[in-house]
């Protein structure tokens, strides 16, 4: 189960959002050792650096309860006058509003988001500010004179220092990455250097060489490889494609891709650090599309294949395919690593079943001792309605 | 400050203490409402303004020295607002002997250092009465979004954590550089964007992989073992509630 069919929340932000927080609230007392925490809003600087890392809701709560509490606890700020909600109120919506932009551009500069945000913040904190020192009497020109002036040093003190701390996010899981995936890339890292030494190359070789004698593959095809790993398979593919044909190798591990590009050095694959559910790929860009030793490890099959039925051209081909039995790639997969403990293969004809009502037909379905194969054409949605590529989180290498 | 976060968790000692913790915080909430609703203007309204915070420090048995220190951070907060007067002075209707306007501009002020330092005691000796667990136990009783509790939990969790780093670093810097107090925080201020800020989230990375392995975001968040309402909960939360009603009344009856 994924941590966006959990909730608003994951253990990655519940995380952050704790770090950064507790962040908040021993942050003032460094700069109140010099008398400069009404002058450098020094509770802002960790929760709005916070928007960029974790997704919206989270981002907003955290935003909105740590004033609260630093008030409850410290007396700073006070609850009456309502300083401590007028900041809870204009935090939330700052950090809610940049989360939000950021989950849905990852690409965006951080200075264009923040800049506004911040004005914008500070537009409504002076506004309350005013209107409740008329309900109350005071002068209400003067209190929000005094709280817009006084906002300036911190204001510009977050324009420098945030945005180079936000950028540290690319390269990184993402906002809209779950947390399960930032540890299986992490998982995939740590044994990258080791995955070739577990097979016996030349037998796999000659294996996918044979496999795609089999399937067919053409010399000028467009292919994408989902969850190439060390490269193995795209190493075949590339044997059977002519100087037209190119292929696309994708994975989430960044060192996974490392150690494929060091044994492959070859301009017809573009290398992509990606999570396949967010591919930052044209639609109807490919032919065929494998997803070779990797469909237990995606966390919403589901998603990866409306994902890749936009990227295949119409009749094009999904290989979901593993060169050992599903009861062999699950023993193993329960004894290795806590982070793929629970990817477990289902039956064959269950991921054909899912792969039906996502556009497919499924035309071969082998789930037995030598293997577990499923070739699907993708008959859904004609190329003119899926074009777009999403806003993926990716990393392009090469 | 942070001398009040450390001292201020589970160092009361007052007979409120004895209550569910979810009371403690339900009733506190309460009587800060109450304590917010009385109108400052009235003898009525100041009356129960001040019973209210004092009986709820005294229940909570705040220790002497965390008044002390949040009288003082009250004062230093509140009493500026006097400053204002001058400013107010022109729009009060003066008396005839020239004195209401004066006293009327004494009002708001007032309005703000009465309710403000209420406030802050109540605030102050609700969480003085709760430990860091009960304070974990209480919101996880309250009936509050899982989102909430749950981010609530992890902000107080990791703050003595990164109070203790925090500490560590200034302490480091202090010795290898030689210098004093100001001369310290001023390093530690500087080094905010390039290793504070980045050793945060590579924490929250590592954080975030150990809740991950034990399954943290998959498990429910719950209070440790069942919770019987008891009466002397109930007649507290009741008692707050009715303050809360009483304060609301009189303040109905200012506005008439």
């Amino acid at each position: 189960m994924s941590a966006k069919t959990r909730g608003l929340t994951s253990a990655r932000d519940l995380a952050y959002c704790g770090l950064f927080g507790a962040a908040a609230l021993a942050f003032p007392v460094v700069f109140h050792v010099l008398r400069l925490g009404h002058v450098f809003m020094p509770m802002y600087l960790p929760l709005v650096t916070l928007a960029f890392f974790v997704r919206p809701a989270p981002a907003a709560t955290t935003a909105f309860l740590v004033p609260l509490l630093s008030g409850a606890v410290t007396g700073m700020p006070p609850f009456y006058p309502p300083v401590a909600v007028f900041m809870s109120l204009e935090l939330a919506i700052m950090a809610g509003l940049i989360s939000a932009i950021v989950t849905k551009r990852p690409k965006v500069n951080e200075w264009t988001v923040l800049v506004p945000v911040l004005l914008l913040g500070r537009a409504l904190y002076v506004g309350l500010v005013y209107a409740f020192s008329l309900a109350i009497a005071l002068p209400a020109g003067f209190m929000a004179g005094l709280s817009f002036l006084g906002g300036w040093p911190g204001i510009i003190l977050m324009i420098v220092v945030v945005p180079p701390v936000a950028k540290l996010r690319r390269g990184r899981p993402g906002a809209a990455v779950p947390a399960r995936e930032g540890l299986k890339s992490a998982y995939f890292d740590s044994i990258a250097a080791r995955w070739d030494g577990w097979e016996d190359l030349p037998a796999l070789d000659a294996a996918l060489a044979s496999a795609l004698e089999r399937f067919g593959v053409g010399p000028d095809e467009a292919v994408l490889d989902v969850g190439c790993g060390t490269g193995n398979l795209t190493r075949a593919v590339l044997s059977r494609l002519s100087s037209a044909g190119r292929v696309t190798a994708v994975d989430i591990s960044p060192r996974m891709i490392e150690e494929a590009r060091r044994k492959i050095r070859d301009p017809r694959v573009d290398w992509l650090v990606a999570d396949v559910r967010r591919l930052p790929v044209p639609g109807a860009s490919f032919d065929r599309v494998f997803c070779y030793s990797v469909w237990p490890h995606i966390d919403d099959p589901g998603e990866a294949a409306a994902e890749i039925g936009r990227l295949l051209r119409p009749g094009g081909l999904l290989y979901v395919w593993h060169l050992s039995s599903r009861s062999r790639i699950n023993e193993i997969h329960a004894t290795a690593g806590e982070a793929v403990r629970h990817d477990l293969l289902p039956p064959a004809e269950e991921t054909a079943d899912l792969l039906r009502k996502h556009g497919f037909l499924a035309t071969t379905v082998i789930d037995d001792e030598a293997q577990y194969l499923v070739v699907a054409t993708y008959e859904g949605k004609g190329p003119e309605e899926r074009m777009e590529a999403p806003a993926g989180d990716a990393c392009a290498l090469a | 400050m942070r001398a009040l976060w450390h001292d201020s968790w589970g160092s009361g000692r007052g007979p409120a203490v004895r209550l569910a913790p979810e009371a403690r915080i339900a009733a506190g909430a309460a009587l800060f409402a109450a304590s917010l609703a009385a109108p400052a203007g009235t003898g009525r309204g100041i009356a129960l303004i001040a019973f209210v915070a004092t009986a709820w420090t005294a229940a909570c048995g705040m220790p002497l020295r965390a008044v002390k220190s949040f009288a003082l951070l009250g004062a230093a907060m509140f009493l500026p607002y006097f400053l204002l007067v001058p400013l107010l002075t022109g729009a009060g209707t003066p008396g005839p002997s020239g004195q209401g306007g004066f006293l009327s501009a004494l009002a708001a002020p007032w309005d703000v250092v009465l309710h403000g330092f209420a406030g802050l005691f109540l605030t102050a000796a609700t969480v003085t009465s709760l430990s860091a667990s009960d304070f974990r136990r209480g919101v996880l009783a309250l009936p509050l979004p899982r989102l909430v509790t749950g981010v609530v939990i992890q902000i107080v969790h990791q703050t003595a954590v990164l109070f203790a780093e925090t500490g560590s670093v200034a302490a480091a810097i202090a010795v290898r550089s030689g210098s004093g107090r100001a001369g310290t925080v001023l390093r530690v201020l500087a080094s905010v964007p390039r290793v504070w800020l980045p050793r945060i989230i590579h924490r929250a990375d590592r954080v975030s992989a150990a809740m991950e392995l034990r399954g943290y975001a998959e498990t429910d968040l719950r209070v440790m073992g069942p919770t019987k309402p008891r009466a002397a909960d109930a007649a507290a939360i009741g008692a707050a509630v009715g303050l809360l009603a009483l304060a609301a009344a009189i303040r109905w009856d200012w506005i008439r």
